[in-house]
């Protein structure tokens, strides 16, 4: 009885230690795919950080001084020095074109990528027009004159009377933003005027009442 | 008496020096000149000056955002409940801030450069106005990334 028992165990210890060898192998394969994954990941993550670190950029200005190897853009944030290296691509209305087509006063949007706080411009795209819209203004008061051609109104900030110029395609709208008729609008209402300005005034594009007029009439 | 006066009077010299010595470190160290690069970048302060009262602050988009969609989302903050304009290619999309302030304005643009102007006015007229340059480009995709690739591909191989 012992010797059965001592016979059907041997068995069952060898194929514990094949089990146990299986394993192993298992442990060994499993390690070195898992290495070899890491080692393939490892360089797509290099490639994202490497990207992640430039961040593309772009800059729009007046273009102050050209000379052959910079053009000096005034931008709204300030005065930008771009070097035009072999590798930045110049083109001007929509054409290749090289330094010599650049003049003062022209605009331009240069492209490139910021790394570590330094731009470095890839393209330069010169515009012979101007880039840069007329200076919008928003102004807040109350009416106190109304023409097909010119509103007065006294300013909020400073009580000041401010002659503006009504222009022709100029919206009249209801304090929710509906258009309504001009007719709509009497002297003290409360107004507040959008649109521009330049060497000849100020123009009204849109002029909106504070107050709900729709309802009154 | 006259020995302890003459010791606190030396005290007193001593924190004076310490202290002008440290407003002296201080003061050089924000006036230091900064080192020449190739470019003279931008500096991140407000084009436009706001006035005393009025609070406006775009969050997004960055200045100088490059971006390949033709939508643009402009969001930030301003005085609660100011009337808050954003001019954009000769439009203009009148809407107000929120009671904490908040504003947002999702606009359409097109290829190339905008200029996005974003105007605050609070109940007394008081104005703040600021600015943002966005570009609709696919240029910089375009170009393939060779530096970048170079810088990445050389780290792979340190490692």
């Amino acid at each position: 009885m012992g010797v059965v028992l001592l016979l059907s165990t041997v068995p069952m210890v060898f194929s514990a230690e094949d089990v146990a060898s299986e394993s192993g192998k298992t442990t060994q394969e499993l390690k070195k795919r898992i290495e070899k994954v890491v080692e393939e990941k490892k360089q797509e993550v290099n490639e994202v950080v490497a990207k992640l670190s430039t961040k593309k950029r772009g800059f729009v200005g007046r273009i102050d001084r050209v000379s052959s190897e910079t053009i000096t853009l005034e931008t709204h944030k300030g005065v930008l020095i771009v070097p035009l290296s072999e590798d930045v691509s110049v083109t001007k209305d929509g054409k290749d074109a090289t330094i010599d087509d650049i003049a003062v006063d022209e605009w331009a949007i240069t492209l490139g990528v910021e790394e570590n706080g330094t731009f470095e411009p890839r393209f330069v795209l010169v515009s012979s027009k101007t880039l840069r819209p007329p200076e919008p203004i928003v102004l807040l008061g109350t009416l106190k004159s109304l023409t097909s051609k010119e509103l007065v109104i006294i300013s909020r900030s400073d009580s000041k009377e401010q002659p503006i110029t009504v222009a022709k395609s100029a919206l009249f709208e209801d304090s929710d933003g509906t258009e309504i008729d001009s007719d709509m609008f009497d002297v003290d209402l409360t107004v507040l005027v959008t649109g521009f300005q330049d060497e000849d005034g100020i123009t009204g594009t849109t002029i909106r009442s504070l107050a709900p007029l729709s309802e009154e009439k | 008496m006259k020995k302890e006066v003459v010791v606190a009077i030396l005290i007193g010299l001593s924190f004076g020096l310490i202290i002008t010595y440290g407003l002296f470190r201080v003061h050089k160290a924000v006036t230091a000149p900064t080192t020449n690069s190739t470019i003279t970048f931008p500096t991140n302060a407000t084009a436009t000056p706001t006035p005393a009262g009025a609070m406006l602050t775009i969050l997004s988009p960055e200045d100088g955002h490059v971006q390949e969609e033709s939508e643009v989302t402009v969001t930030g903050t301003a005085t609660p409940d100011s009337i808050v304009v954003l001019f954009v290619n000769g439009e203009e999309f009148i809407s107000s801030a929120d009671a904490s302030g908040s504003f947002s304005f999702t606009v359409a643009l097109e290829e190339g450069s905008t200029i996005l102007s974003v105007h605050a006015i609070d109940e007394n007229g008081v104005g703040a106005a600021e600015e943002r340059v966005v570009v609709v480009s696919k240029l910089l995709s375009e170009q393939p990334d060779t530096r970048a690739d170079t810088e990445a591909s050389s780290a792979a191989k340190a490692k």
